[in-house]
């Protein structure tokens, strides 16, 4: 048998089967796009762009493409250019599944039945045909998780599935094919297509699809306990359905995005934690702990600080400290601890550790997301607050909260510096400012200044040649303050965050951005003196609820 | 209008936008009428009739998509509207309206309120715009929704949001990319039905014989196109860089009216009286192009280095037979046949054509934001036209945001490409 790659549900795998062929899923992620980009864009589907890397690498001989998307087409029309596969075909798939959209696709099932058994030399055979359709495997009967969405990559889905308390389905392109066997009837091959044209239009559509009412049906399975809601960099198809979607489901919802290359595992995980908290599978009782003393810590050890407070056992301040991380986390924590000023390691009755570095404390008694601990800690410090804000200095997340301070849902931004306090820092350098300067500045401004351009790089050519225009330093740092506010205020948006927010990180120090925010929002925004200490103080509390819970 | 003005005028808009979007939906119709009438009555000097013209058509045409809720249809660029027209049922375009919008300097709210409701960043910024011009309140909501799956999946998810917002009935024309006889008869079949759908939501009749009057302007319009073209072959005109942009909705949304009609004709008479003389360098532009970047318009239009001579997108699919009397298989014929349907190989092939029909030294293949069927063909069209002779520059840019645009990297690129066209013999 001679293998044959597909990336469709569409794609009618049966007939393939029948006619010698072995169809195999193109799901892979690619290590890096230089071929691809090369050939067509930067600006291109990174799925596509992965399947043109696997053709390049020779893993690919034969493929046949389903006219999904616009990058689908254009891959179809290099890889047709090149012509270097052996056997090379685009399936026209209608938009619509009525009778003439059946009479369409049946005519292209046809003419792939008579090009791919003319490659092949197997002759179609009907009873061949009729065996070749498999029942798709059972969902699990407890509880699970789906992806659903733009196609997840293999690789990613075996990283959920690894990280994930519970099952995970794949309810995506290539994960959700369900191709009803063709009716008893006759069995020439016209007859055949006809039917089995209808039985691909059948399935559960897809968001290419006109009519997509159908969709209802993925959401309602049962046992379905939340939903990972996937998308795909430069994919433009599923955005529209998770906006929808996000909306109207009462299920539990993650967005995730992956640009198919192998993706890095710390945000993910943290991700997932953070969801899986939310769906409450997980008691929190972090912090297993065997010493006993008067104090519990909680350490947020995150990519540029780490943050430390301590609470006594009535829940009290006693100390905190602010320090750099460096390069290894562990020797960040240590580091902030050794800061603290008469507080001792031994001191401690719990230690539950939080941030991207969580994993790596050894002294550690429990770990809990960042999401979840600065909800908490913001919770504690201001009841009132709805929406927090976080502008930390790598990322930044909006939080939405209920009044007991429960998570209902969170976003955070992707692999992006813009409306970061790394933006802000790398703009400061380029305007030779301090940061501090650059808080106090922002507010002194006169004219009203637009940075449009959403990108770090150019944005910073528009402030040099607005500096080279004789621009004010004031001016253009509120402008850089707005394209930040701008930024933040579309993920509140996309969180769905109402008032009263509350700000927190490092980047709330800066006067000049909550400011510019608190415009964009129409609404104040309340700042704890210690902005950025607040996933730590919520870390803490975590730590004195595991000894409560103990005594 | 003067650079600045226009700027005061964007950001008076979109002050309103958060508060008040009547207001600012009000301003804009009274400025677009303001231009429509301006063209009519002062069009501005050296500006061909043709071109001013057809400018005092559109804009009251925009402002009238900016008027009462109800009046308009809301289309995409491929749509073909002579069912429209003999219904008197106005079409709207999102990307004239997007065009319109940024001569403005008013585009930058609404692309931001489009992405705060999770339009991706990645998406064609013609249609975040027009997005972000409904969910902002300013846009009225249509009669109805029509869409063409040609070229490009944006139309599909746009309009499919469009008419849940406003709740208004939608209706798909599905192309499929081969254009044997059967691909053909799907079409017309559903352009039938589209006749049929538009009479239930206007509650008018369609009457055959306007139809088939409204086939007759376009057969008409096509020929006097065609005729300009084969005239402006050997002849040197200093344009607009929107001219290109105006052409493309005279030859689309507006073809089957006696307007889009006029227009060709003028182009033709106005073309056929310069004299028959080649200056500088000429350009086949191919998609759409960024008129409102003054960077660009001035090494484009002003310099007299270079003239853009066509657009591929204008004439897309004027070359199929047009029969008056028969209207669902000759809008059908338009749809299959175009240069956007049918694989990169034929957009590309219609290109070569065009530059050599016209005398062109090269071309521009433009890569607007978003546009994923353009930019994955990028490399393949630049090779193929290079092999064929014409140097091709593949541009990124934005045809209507400022922000996703590198303004100094595009001037460098399109100097540099002057200058090796000019280099040549
Ligand atoms: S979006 Fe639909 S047509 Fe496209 S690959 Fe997925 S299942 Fe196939
Ligand atoms: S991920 Fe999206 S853009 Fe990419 S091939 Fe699939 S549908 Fe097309
Ligand atoms: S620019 Fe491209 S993506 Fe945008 S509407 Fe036109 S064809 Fe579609």
């Amino acid at each position: 048998m001679s293998e044959i790659g597909y990336t469709c549900k569409y794609t009618p795998v049966e007939l393939l089967r029948a006619l010698g062929g072995q169809p195999v899923l193109l799901n892979r992620e690619a290590e890096e796009f230089t071929f691809s980009e090369g050939v067509t864009h930067n600006h291109f589907c990174c799925h596509a762009k992965a399947v043109l890397e696997h053709c390049k690498q020779g893993g690919v001989r034969q493929l046949v493409l389903v006219n999904c998307c616009d990058s689908v087409r254009r891959t179809y029309d290099v890889l047709l250019a090149r012509g270097e596969l052996d056997f090379l075909f685009l399936l026209d798939l209608p938009h619509h599944d009525g009778p003439c959209a059946r009479e369409r696709l049946k005519a292209e099932l046809l003419r792939l039945a008579a090009e791919y058994g003319a490659f092949t030399g197997v002759p179609f055979d009907p009873a061949a045909f009729r065996a070749a359709f498999a029942p798709p495997a059972p969902l699990p009967a407890g509880p699970y998780l789906a992806v659903v969405g733009a196609r997840v990559g293999a690789g990613l889905l075996e990283q959920l599935r690894r990280q994930s308390p519970l099952p995970v389905e794949d309810f995506t392109c290539g994960g959700n094919r369900a191709a009803a066997p063709l009716p008893e009837g006759e069995d020439n091959l016209e007859a055949l297509m006809d039917a089995y044209a209808a039985a691909l239009l059948g399935q559960i559509p897809c968001l290419r699809m006109d009519e997509i009412a159908g969709r209802q049906a993925l959401f309602n399975r049962p046992g379905l306990a939340g939903l990972i809601y996937h998308t795909v960099k430069f994919c433009d198809y599923y955005s529209f359905e998770y906006e929808t979607l996000r909306h109207e489901t009462a299920l539990p919802i993650l967005k995730i995005e992956s640009d198919f290359t192998p993706q890095p595992a710390g945000q993910l995980a943290t991700r997932l934690a953070a969801f899986v908290e939310r769906l409450g599978l997980q008691i929190q009782a972090p912090a297993v702990h065997t010493a006993r003393g008067q104090y519990v810590a909680g350490i947020d050890s995150g990519s540029t600080t780490t943050n430390v407070v301590v609470l006594d056992l009535q829940g009290n301040l006693k100390a905190s400290a602010i320090v750099r991380t460096g390069p290894k986390a562990s020797v960040g924590a240590e580091k902030a601890f050794a800061a603290l000023a008469g507080c001792m390691l031994e001191d401690m009755a719990a230690v539950v550790a939080t941030g991207y570095g969580r994993g790596s404390i050894p002294f550690a008694t429990g770990q809990v997301t960042e999401i979840t601990c600065h909800a908490r800690g913001a919770h504690h410090l201001n009841p009132a607050a709805r929406t927090i804000v976080d502008i930390g200095g790598q990322d930044s997340k909006v939080i939405c909260l209920d009044g007991e301070g429960a998570v209902t849902n969170f976003v955070m931004n992707d692999k992006c510096a813009a409306g970061t306090g790394r933006f802000l820092e790398m703009m400061a350098r380029t305007l030779e400012l301090s940061l501090p300067d650059m808080s106090q500045m922002g507010l002194r401004w006169q004219q009203d200044l637009t940075i449009s351009s959403m990108c770090t790089v150019f944005a910073e050519s528009e402030v040099i040649s607005l500096i080279a225009d004789n621009h004010s330093a004031q001016d253009i740092v509120h402008g850089l303050n707005k394209a930040v506010a701008s930024k933040t205020a579309a993920l509140v948006s996309r969180a769905g965050g109402t008032g009263p927010y509350m700000m927190t990180g490092g980047v709330a120090r800066n006067r000049g951005v909550v400011a510019a925010l608190e415009e964009r929002l129409g609404a104040p925004l309340w700042v704890a003196d210690e902005p950025d200490l607040s996933g730590a103080l919520g870390a803490a509390l975590f730590a004195l609820d595991s000894v409560r819970a103990e005594q | 209008m003067n650079e600045n003005v226009v700027r005061t005028f964007g950001q008076l808009v979109a002050r309103q936008l958060p508060a008040h979007p009547e207001r600012a939906r009000r301003l804009l119709s009274t400025a677009y009428q303001f231009v429509g009438a301006q063209m009519r009555y002062v069009p501005p000097k050296g500006m061909l009739r043709a071109r001013s013209y057809l400018q005092g058509v559109t804009s009251p045409l925009m402002a009238k998509a900016l008027g009462r809720a109800g009046q308009c249809a809301c289309v995409n660029v491929f749509m073909p509207c002579e069912l429209l027209h003999a219904l008197d049922i106005t079409p709207m375009l999102p990307e004239g309206l997007s065009c319109y919008l940024v001569s403005t300097a008013a585009e930058r709210p609404f692309i931001e309120i489009a992405e705060e409701r999770g339009v991706p960043e990645s998406y064609c910024s013609y249609h975040k715009l027009l997005l972000g011009l409904a969910e902002s309140g300013v846009m009225p909501a249509p009669l109805c929704v029509l869409n063409t799956s040609l070229a490009c999946d944006a139309n599909q998810l746009t309009f499919r949001r469009l008419a849940q917002h406003y709740q208004v009935p939608r209706f798909t024309v599905d192309v499929p990319l081969a254009d044997s006889p059967a691909d053909l008869a799907y079409v017309a079949g559903q352009l039938r039905e589209m006749g049929a759908f538009l009479e239930q939501c206007s509650g008018k009749k369609l009457d055959k014989g306007k139809l088939r009057q409204a086939l007759v302007h376009s057969a008409a319009t096509a020929e006097d196109y065609r005729q300009y073209l084969r005239l402006r072959a050997k002849r040197s005109q200093r344009e607009e860089m929107s001219a290109e942009m105006f052409s493309m909705l005279a030859l689309h949304m507006l073809l089957g009216t006696p307007q889009a009609a006029r227009h060709a004709a003028l182009l033709r008479q106005e073309t056929a009286r310069l004299p028959e003389k080649l200056e500088g360098r000429r350009i086949l532009w191919m998609h759409t192009l960024p008129h409102w970047q003054s960077s660009m318009h001035e090494i484009l239009c002003l310099s007299g280095r270079c003239e853009v001579v066509s657009c591929d997108m204008t004439f897309d699919g004027l070359s199929s037979a047009i029969d008056p009397d028969r209207p669902y298989e000759s809008m059908a014929r338009r749809l299959v046949e175009s240069g956007y349907n049918g694989g990169a190989r034929r957009r590309v092939e219609r290109a070569l054509e065009m530059a050599k029909a016209l005398n062109c030294h090269g071309v521009i293949y433009f890569c607007h934001w978003g546009c994923k069927q353009t930019s994955g063909a990028a490399q393949y069209a630049k090779q193929t036209l290079e092999a064929a002779g014409f140097p091709t520059l593949v541009l990124d840019g934005d045809g209507c945001d400022s922000g996703n645009v590198n303004d100094g990297q595009m001037v460098t690129r399109l100097q540099a490409f002057l200058e090796q066209l000019e280099g040549q013999a």
